[in-house]
């Protein structure tokens, strides 16, 4: 029963969009595969950005760190709503800059604002590295999702492959506007889900109200509604909440398939509104969080204690079966959607920004074949990180966007501040990891700032790096960068 | 006030914008030593969530007022 429902949430989802998407495309591109031809209207645009945000980070990932840790999930509550102000800043100046130069991924935006091909380079290797992280959390919870359908029986390994397989093969068959038609079918499936297991909580863990889980879980585990949360021994204090936050915020569209998504509206109109909407969806995050506290009051342990996978035990020991699948199929979808976008964002990077640099432009036919073949290949990389992997997804989500943040100094600058050096770019990019990476640097952070997330700390040194170097060669060399500043 | 690039008004309006950031992490130290739980949640969870509606007005206002220095109404106005 379980599999059947999920099946056919999943296939018919899967077959809507595949014909929608052929329905709508007008030409097999790379520009109409990626970026939708620019011209999602606010509506379409709106659905694949919450597609974006709405992940199983979201999901599974803050239940579960609400049911271990409590006041640390709020987290999610400052997530969409402070990175929409910086879109609301940033992404109208980056769909012109992509309008106006025909830019399709990130990195072609440094390649041009910097006038430097070898940076644009550097930038897709680095969009990659984080891109292939991102996959990985959607693949943990794809897996996960898999074993609770199938059974634990078939094993990590077997469902992390099978995971990525099927994300594959929604990819193969499908493009963004594919993908915008399911984030669009997974996000209200989802909504309805959350509501009715909210709703329905409190009965099955004993409690007289919603707000009665709340009192229960402060009862069972005394300050868990306040930080530094259920377990002050992790570190999870204010100063955690506030730097992470401003990390997630400096970093959320920097993620090569978020900066790409600016290229897919049909205009700054678009982005700006679509900005005043979206943090609304992120109050639905109360209801991920009293879900999390719902499994903690009903006294559910996933096995192995596996944070990821909290909620949606809980969900399988206390509901019907069809209930269940209906979960599992929405959740495979959770992971799917922005899978399929982040796939096929490193697809088209690695087309675009790393073979046609080395080998010379391709016609688009061949550009959209190597794309796609390349998605197997970081496909496999995910894979194989998500088998090694035991960490929290919020844990894992949260060092991608300390990884990504470190392009952020180098992508405003180009906006705003016209002697910006590709060379102080680069610096900045090696520091910052640096800072990020280097076990030593690391320690002295944590000895430094304690309590700070070292992602904000790092994108901090990057960013005085990236201007101290520029304005250096700017002394030596007067003239500056005279850059189309986007 | 003009900027350098060639008399576009600065649009002092769009400080607003940081009011979400003052809300959400400036005050969440205070918010966090709050014991009065309104409807029975914990004050700091209440704060947040009250702090995404005021990102969301915050981008609506400043929006309508782009749109309006946009549309030629009040320009030159700080």
């Amino acid at each position: 029963m379980i599999g059947t429902v999920a099946l056919l949430v999943l296939l018919a989802t899967v077959t809507g969009s595949i014909v929608y998407g052929r329905r709508k495309a007008r030409a097999q591109t790379v520009e109409e595969w990626a970026i939708g031809g620019r011209r999602l209207g606010v509506l379409i645009f709106w659905f694949i950005n919450a597609g974006e945000i709405y992940t199983t980070f979201a999901v599974l990932g803050i239940s579960g760190f609400a049911w271990a840790y409590g006041a640390p999930a709020y987290l999610a509550f400052t997530s969409v709503s402070l990175a929409s102000v910086i879109a609301y800043w940033l992404m109208p100046r980056v769909w012109e800059a992509g309008r106006r130069h025909g830019l399709v991924t990130q990195a072609d935006f440094f390649a041009r604002s910097y006038r430097a091909e070898w940076l644009g380079v550097i930038i897709a290797l680095a969009g990659l590295f984080a891109t292939v992280v991102y996959v990985e959390v959607q693949l943990t919870a794809l897996s996960l999702v898999l074993q609770l359908t199938v059974g634990a029986a078939i094993g990590k390994t077997v469902s992390v492959v099978l995971a990525a397989t099927i994300m594959l093969a929604f990819v193969f068959l499908a493009g963004l506007r594919s993908a915008a038609f399911a984030a669009g079918v997974k996000d209200v499936l989802m909504i309805l889900l959350v509501v009715a297991l909210s709703a329905t909580a409190a009965h099955h863990v004993g409690a007289s109200s919603i707000l009665d889980i709340f009192r229960r879980a402060d009862a069972l585990r005394p300050g868990i509604g306040s930080f530094p949360g259920a377990d002050p021994a992790a570190g999870l204090g204010v100063t955690w909440f506030v730097t992470s936050a401003l990390n997630v915020a400096a970093s959320t569209w920097f993620f090569p398939h978020m900066f790409q998504l600016s290229y897919a509206a049909s205009g700054p109109r678009a982005l700006r509104q679509n900005a005043i909407w979206q943090p609304l969806y992120s109050l639905s995050y109360f209801f991920i969080i009293l879900l999390g506290l719902a499994v903690l009051v009903g006294q559910t342990v996933p096995a192995g204690g596996n944070p990821n996978a909290a909620l949606l035990q809980f969900v399988a020991e206390r509901y019907p079966p069809w209930l269940v699948g209906l979960m599992a199929g929405t959740a495979s979808l959770l992971a799917l959607v922005p899978g399929s976008v982040l796939l096929m964002t490193s697809g088209s990077i690695f087309a675009r920004n790393i073979v046609q640099p080395l080998i010379g432009e391709q016609t688009p036919g061949r550009a959209l074949l190597i794309s796609r073949l390349s998605m197997i290949g970081f496909a496999a990389i995910a894979v194989y990180l998500t088998l090694g992997a035991s960490e929290s997804i919020v844990k894992v989500g949260l060092s991608a966007y300390a990884s990504i943040g470190m392009l952020a100094p180098g992508a405003v600058l180009a906006l705003i501040w016209r002697r910006a050096q590709a060379v102080g770019v680069l610096a900045g990019l090696v520091v910052g990891y640096i800072a990020l990476l280097y076990p030593a640097a690391v320690a002295m952070c944590h000895r430094l700032l304690p309590g700070w997330e070292p992602g904000l700390a790092a994108l901090i040194l990057n960013l005085a790096t990236v201007m101290l170097v520029s304005w250096g060669i700017g002394l030596a060399r007067p003239s500056g960068r005279i850059v189309a500043a986007a | 006030m003009d900027n350098e690039a060639g008399g576009t008004p600065i649009r002092w309006h769009r400080l607003a914008l940081l009011s979400p950031f003052v809300w959400q992490l400036g005050f969440a130290g205070i918010a966090n030593n709050i014991v009065w739980r309104p409807f029975g949640l914990p004050f700091q969870m209440v704060w947040q969530m009250a702090g995404i509606l005021v990102a969301s007005a915050a981008i609506a206002w400043v929006f309508l007022r782009d749109e309006a220095l946009d549309h030629g109404d009040n320009v030159g106005q700080p």
